[in-house]
C-alpha cells in the first residue's frame, strides 16, 4: 500500500472514527462531540491538502483492493481509487465539510441534539469520501446510499417539526425512486460482466463483444439514480423541500456535495457514459430541461433558501448537460467552483437567517439591518457575482468553460439556453441581493427597538465562527476561477488531464456571457433597488407565468396526483392483500395451524396411558401399511 | 394341518391381536398385564414357528424362547410389584383414574 | 386325522380362552383364563417338537407367574365395581388398531406363509444341545438374564415391603 492510498484512507476513515465516538463515549456533551467531530474532519482534510501538495504536479493514478468475499461468480473487493478527480472531489468535501462543521458552532448554538447532529454531519463525511474514493460501482452504490441516509437524517433533523420530517421522507422516497433504476443498472452490469472497476468500466464500450445496447440500458438506468441524487428534472421536486433542514446542512448536503455526487458519478464513468450516444444525448437534454426549469422557477421564489435551491437545481442541470454534451473538464471544474459559490451563499443565507430569524427576503428587509452585517453582506455580494457569472470569480470561469464546451461539441442551442439561464441567473440572484438592500422604512427604526426586546442584535454581525467559514469560501469563490486560465498555465486542465498544451482564452464567450449576466443585473435593478416594500418584477407582472412558476409548473401537485390517485390506491389494495391474505391466512394461519394441532396434541396428553399406547401404536400401524402398500 | 406352518402364525398374531385391545382398553392393571403375558406368548409361539421351519428347530431359538420366559417372569414380577404399590399408595388400579400424568 | 383334530382342539382351546382372559370382568376369572391359555400354548410347542420348552412353560407361566398373579388379585381388597363409564375414544382407537394391526399382519403372513410346511416330529434341536448352547455359546446371556431375575426378585420385594 503506497504512501498516498494510505493517507486516503486515513482521511476517509477519520469521520468513521468520529460516529462512534461521539456514539459511544461523548454523547451526552454537546461541545466535546463537536470538537471529537471537527477534529477528525480537520484531520482529514489536512490529510488532503496535504496530498494534493504532494501531488500537485499531476497525479499518477493509483488503485488499491482488498478482497472481501469470494464466490465462484463475483469476488466483492473494496479498495481506494486515488487520482485527480477523487483527490480534488475529496479537497472540496473535507474543505466545505470542515467549514460546515465549524459553521455550525455557531449556528446551531444552543440546539439540543447537537452531538447527534456532528455524528451525523460525521456520518455524512464518511459516506461522501467514501463514494468518492471508490474504484468500482458496487462500493460507489454503497457510499451512494449512505449519504441518502445521512440526508435523511440530516434534513429531518428538526424531526418534531411536522414539515422537516415530511421533507425528510420526500428526500429519502424520491431518491430512492431513482436509486432503483442505479440498482438495477448496477446489477445487470454485476451479473454481466462482474464486479468491475471504473477502469474497466469505461473502456466496455470500446470492446467490440459487448453489446451496446445492454450498455445503453445501464447507462440509462444509472443516470435515473444521478436524477434522483443530483435532482435532475422531473426528480428535482424533493430538493426545495430539503431546505426544511439546518442551513448548514443545505450547504454541505444539498448544494456543495451530495447532490454534485450525481455529476461525480456521471465524470467518473465518463467513458462508459460516453460509450452510448443516446444516453449521452439523453443526459444532456435532461440536465438543460432542468436547469431551465429550475432557474425559471427560482425568478419567483421569496424564501431565500428556496432561491438558493433552485439555482443549485439550475447549476447541477448546467452540469449533467454539459457532462452529457461531452465537456468533461468544464462539468467537473463547474462542480467544484460551484461547490464553493453555492455553499458560501447557502451560509450566507443560514447567517441571515441566524439573524432574523425568518426566510423571507422582503420580511428580512423590512425589519433592516441587513446594510449593517459587514462580512455576510460582502460575501453574499461575492457569491451572487460567482453565481451570476461576473468577472473575476470562479463561477465567470467555469461558466464560461461550459459555453465554451457545447460549442466545442456543436450545440449551439444547448449554449445559447446556458446563455438565457445564466441571465435569469443574474437576475433572481440580485432581485434577492436587492431587495435585501433595499432601504429601511423611516418609521421603522423605533418600532423595531420598542417591539423587538433584542435590538442589541441589531448592527452585529453573526459571530466568528460564522463569519471566518464565509471569509475562507469566499477567497475561494473569488480564486478558484484562476486555474483554469492561462495566467496559471491552465493549471486545471494539467491537473485532472495532465493535458500540457494551454487553451487560448475565449474572448468571444466571455464578452457575450459578461453581457448577458450585466444585463440580468441590471433588469433586476431598475425593479428591485432603491424602493421599499414588496414589489413585482416583471415575471409577476404576467399572470399566468407567474401561476405556473410560483406553482413551480404544478410538479409537486402532479406527485400528489399520482399517489393519490395511483399509488395511495394501489397500496391499498397491497395493504389488505397482505392483510388479509398473506397475514391472515398465511402467517397467522400457520401459526394458528400450530396452535390448534398443539392444543388437539395437547388434549391427547391426558395422562391416560392407555390412550398414549393407543396412538403410539395406531401411528406405528400407519407407518407399516404405508411400508407395506409401498 | 398340524404340519404347515400358517395355523401357528395366525395363533400368535391372534394372541398379540386380543392382547393388544386387552392393554387398550381394559382399566384395571392387572388385566392389562394379563394381556401382557399374552403377547409375549403370541411372539414366543411365533419365534419358535418360524425356527422350526427355517432351521427345523435348532437348539438357538430354543434358547432365545427359554431368555423370553425368563424376562417375562422378571417382567410379572417387578409389575405386580409396582401394581401392589399403586394400590397402596392410590388405592385404585384403574388405569383411567391414575392420570396425573396429564399435560 | 388324529394329529390334526389335537391341534384345532389346542388351537381353539388357546383363541377361547385367550378371550376371555381378556374379556371377563372378573380378574380372578380373566387369571385363570390366561393360566388355560398358556397351558394350552405348552400343547402347541409338543406339536413344533420343543418338549423342553414346553416344560418350561408349563413350570413358569402356569406354575410362577399366573399364581403370582393370582396371589395379587388375592391380596388387593375387591374394587368397587363402578357403573362403567366406557370411554368410546379410547375403545375405538383400541380396537381399530388392533384390528388394523390384525389385518395387515394377517395379510404379510398369509402372503407369505400360506404354503409353507414342515415334517412333523423331525426336530433337531434335542434337550442335550440345549444345555450345551446355554453353557457355551450363550453363557453370558444366560448369566445376564439370571441376573436380571435377581435384580427382579430384590426389587420387587422392596417395591412391595411395608415401609417403615
Amino acid at each position: 500500500m503506497s504512501q498516498n492510498i494510505l493517507l486516503t484512507v486515513l482521511a476517509v476513515f477519520a469521520p468513521f472514527v468520529s460516529i462512534f465516538i461521539i456514539g459511544i463515549l461523548t454523547r451526552n456533551h454537546k461541545m466535546l462531540s463537536a470538537f471529537v467531530a471537527i477534529l477528525a474532519i480537520s484531520l482529514s482534510t489536512v490529510i488532503t491538502f496535504y496530498l494534493y501538495f504532494s501531488n500537485m504536479q499531476g497525479v499518477k493514478a493509483e488503485t488499491y483492493y482488498f478482497t472481501w468475499l469470494v464466490t465462484d461468480y463475483f469476488s466483492l473487493k473494496f479498495g481506494v481509487l486515488f487520482d485527480a478527480l477523487s483527490l480534488g472531489m475529496m479537497i472540496v468535501v473535507c474543505l466545505v465539510s470542515l467549514l460546515v462543521h465549524i459553521y455550525s458552532l455557531g449556528y446551531m448554538h444552543g440546539e439540543k441534539g447537537l452531538a447527534r447532529f456532528y455524528a451525523w454531519l460525521s456520518l455524512f463525511s464518511w459516506a461522501m469520501l467514501l463514494f468518492v474514493i471508490s474504484p468500482t460501482l458496487l462500493q460507489a452504490f454503497f457510499g451512494w446510499e449512505l449519504v441518502g441516509a445521512a440526508s435523511f437524517l440530516l434534513i429531518g433533523f428538526w424531526f418534531h417539526k411536522p414539515e422537516a420530517a415530511a421533507a425528510a421522507k420526500k428526500a429519502f422516497v424520491m431518491t430512492r425512486f431513482g436509486d432503483f433504476g442505479f440498482f438495477v443498472g448496477l446489477l445487470i452490469l454485476l451479473v454481466s460482466f462482474g464486479n468491475i472497476d471504473f477502469g474497466v468500466l469505461n473502456q466496455l464500450g470500446k470492446s467490440p463483444a459487448v453489446n451496446h445496447s445492454l450498455l445503453t440500458a445501464c447507462a440509462l438506468l444509472i443516470f435515473m439514480g444521478i436524477m434522483g441524487k443530483s435532482a435532475q428534472f422531473p426528480l428535482h421536486a424533493w430538493l426545495p423541500d430539503a431546505m426544511e433542514g439546518p442551513t448548514p446542512v443545505s450547504a454541505l448536503i444539498h448544494a456543495a456535495t451530495m447532490v454534485a455526487a450525481g455529476i461525480y458519478l456521471i465524470a467518473r464513468a465518463f467513458g462508459f457514459f460516453s460509450s452510448s450516444p443516446f444516453a449521452m444525448e439523453f443526459i444532456a437534454v435532461v440536465g438543460i430541461i432542468t436547469s431551465f426549469v429550475a432557474a425559471t422557477i427560482a425568478l419567483v421564489q421569496d424564501d431565500v433558501k428556496k432561491v438558493m435551491a433552485y439555482s443549485t437545481i439550475s447549476q447541477l442541470g448546467l452540469m449533467v448537460s454539459v457532462l452529457g454534451a461531452g465537456g468533461y473538464k468544464a462539468g467537473v471544474f463547474h462542480l467544484f467552483s460551484h461547490a464553493f459559490f453555492k455553499a458560501l451563499l447557502f451560509l450566507c443565507a443560514g447567517s441571515l437567517i441566524h439573524h432574523f430569524n425568518t426566510n423571507d427576503m422582503w420580511e428580512m428587509a423590512e425589519k433592516g439591518g441587513v446594510r449593517k452585517m459587514k462580512i455576510t453582506l460582502t460575501t453574499l455580494i461575492i457569491g451572487s457575482l460567482a453565481l451570476a457569472g461576473i468577472f473575476p470569480m470562479a463561477g465567470f470561469f467555469s461558466k464560461d468553460a461550459i459555453i465554451v464546451a457545447f460549442e466545442q461539441n456543436h450545440k449551439e442551442a444547448f449554449a445559447y439556453l446556458t446563455m438565457l439561464i445564466s441571465f435569469m441567473t443574474a437576475y433572481y440572484t440580485f432581485r434577492m441581493i436587492f431587495v435585501l438592500l433595499s432601504p429601511e422604512p423611516a418609521h421603522h427604526h423605533e418600532n423595531c427597538h420598542e417591539e423587538h426586546g433584542h435590538s442589541e442584535h441589531h448592527g452585529h454581525d453573526s459571530p466568528y465562527n460564522m463569519t471566518i467559514p464565509l471569509i475562507i469560501l469566499a477567497v475561494f469563490s473569488v480564486f478558484f476561477g484562476f486555474l483554469d486560465t492561462p495566467m496559471l498555465g491552465g493549471y486545471f486542465d494539467k491537473f485532472l488531464l495532465n493535458k500540457h498544451e494551454v487553451e487560448h482564452l475565449h474572448w468571444g464567450v466571455m464578452v457575450k456571457s459578461t453581457i448577458v449576466a450585466v444585463a440580468g443585473i441590471a433588469f433586476a435593478y431598475i425593479q428591485f433597488a432603491g424602493k421599499t416594500g414588496r414589489r413585482e418584477g416583471f415575471v409577476e407582472k404576467v399572470g399566468f407565468i407567474k401561476n405556473l412558476l410560483v406553482n413551480k409548473y404544478y410538479i409537486d401537485d402532479f406527485y400528489f396526483l399520482l399517489v393519490r390517485g395511483f399509488v395511495i390506491p394501489f397500496a391499498t389494495v397491497l395493504n389488505w392483500i397482505d392483510r388479509k391474505i398473506i397475514n391472515d391466512t398465511g402467517v397467522n394461519g400457520t401459526g394458528n395451524i400450530v396452535i390448534y394441532s398443539g392444543r388437539f396434541v395437547s388434549r391427547l396428553m391426558n395422562g391416560m396411558l392407555q390412550r398414549y399406547l393407543g396412538t403410539s401404536f395406531a401411528i406405528l400401524i400407519f407407518i407399516l401399511f404405508l411400508w407395506q402398500i409401498i | 394341518m398340524a404340519s404347515s406352518l400358517f395355523p401357528y402364525l395366525l395363533l400368535s398374531l391372534i394372541l398379540i391381536s386380543l392382547g393388544l385391545v386387552g392393554v387398550f382398553i381394559r382399566r384395571n392393571l392387572v388385566i392389562m398385564l394379563i394381556c401382557i403375558e399374552l403377547i409375549l406368548n403370541g411372539v414366543t409361539i411365533n419365534l419358535l414357528a418360524i425356527n422350526r421351519f427355517v432351521a427345523n428347530g435348532h437348539a438357538l431359538g430354543q434358547v432365545i424362547a427359554i431368555f423370553i420366559i425368563a424376562l417375562a417372569a422378571a417382567e410379572t414380577t417387578i409389575a405386580l410389584a409396582l401394581i401392589f404399590l399403586t394400590f397402596k399408595h392410590y388405592k385404585e388400579i384403574d388405569a383411567e383414574k391414575l392420570n396425573e400424568l396429564k399435560g | 386325522m388324529f394329529s390334526d383334530a389335537v391341534f384345532i382342539l389346542f388351537w381353539l382351546i388357546i383363541v377361547v380362552f385367550a378371550v376371555l382372559a381378556v374379556f371377563w370382568h372378573k380378574p380372578i376369572y380373566n387369571a385363570f383364563a390366561m393360566a388355560c391359555s398358556i397351558f394350552s400354548i405348552a400343547g402347541i410347542y409338543i406339536f413344533l417338537g420343543y418338549e423342553f420348552i414346553a416344560a418350561l412353560q408349563v413350570l413358569v407361566y402356569v406354575g410362577a407367574i399366573s399364581v403370582a398373579i393370582i396371589f395379587v388379585i388375592m391380596l388387593s381388597p375387591p374394587v368397587t365395581v363402578q357403573p362403567k363409564k366406557v370411554n368410546k375414544y379410547k375403545v375405538a382407537i383400541g380396537v381399530i388398531t388392533s384390528f388394523a394391526f390384525f389385518v395387515v399382519l394377517f395379510a404379510v403372513l398369509y402372503g407369505k406363509f400360506k404354503d409353507a410346511r414342515f415334517v412333523l416330529g423331525e426336530a433337531q434341536g434335542t434337550i442335550k444341545q440345549v444345555g450345551y448352547l446355554l453353557a457355551t455359546k450363550m453363557a453370558v446371556p444366560f448369566e445376564i438374564i439370571s441376573f436380571i431375575l435377581l435384580v427382579a426378585i430384590m426389587g420387587a420385594i422392596v417395591l412391595a415391603k411395608k415401609e417403615d
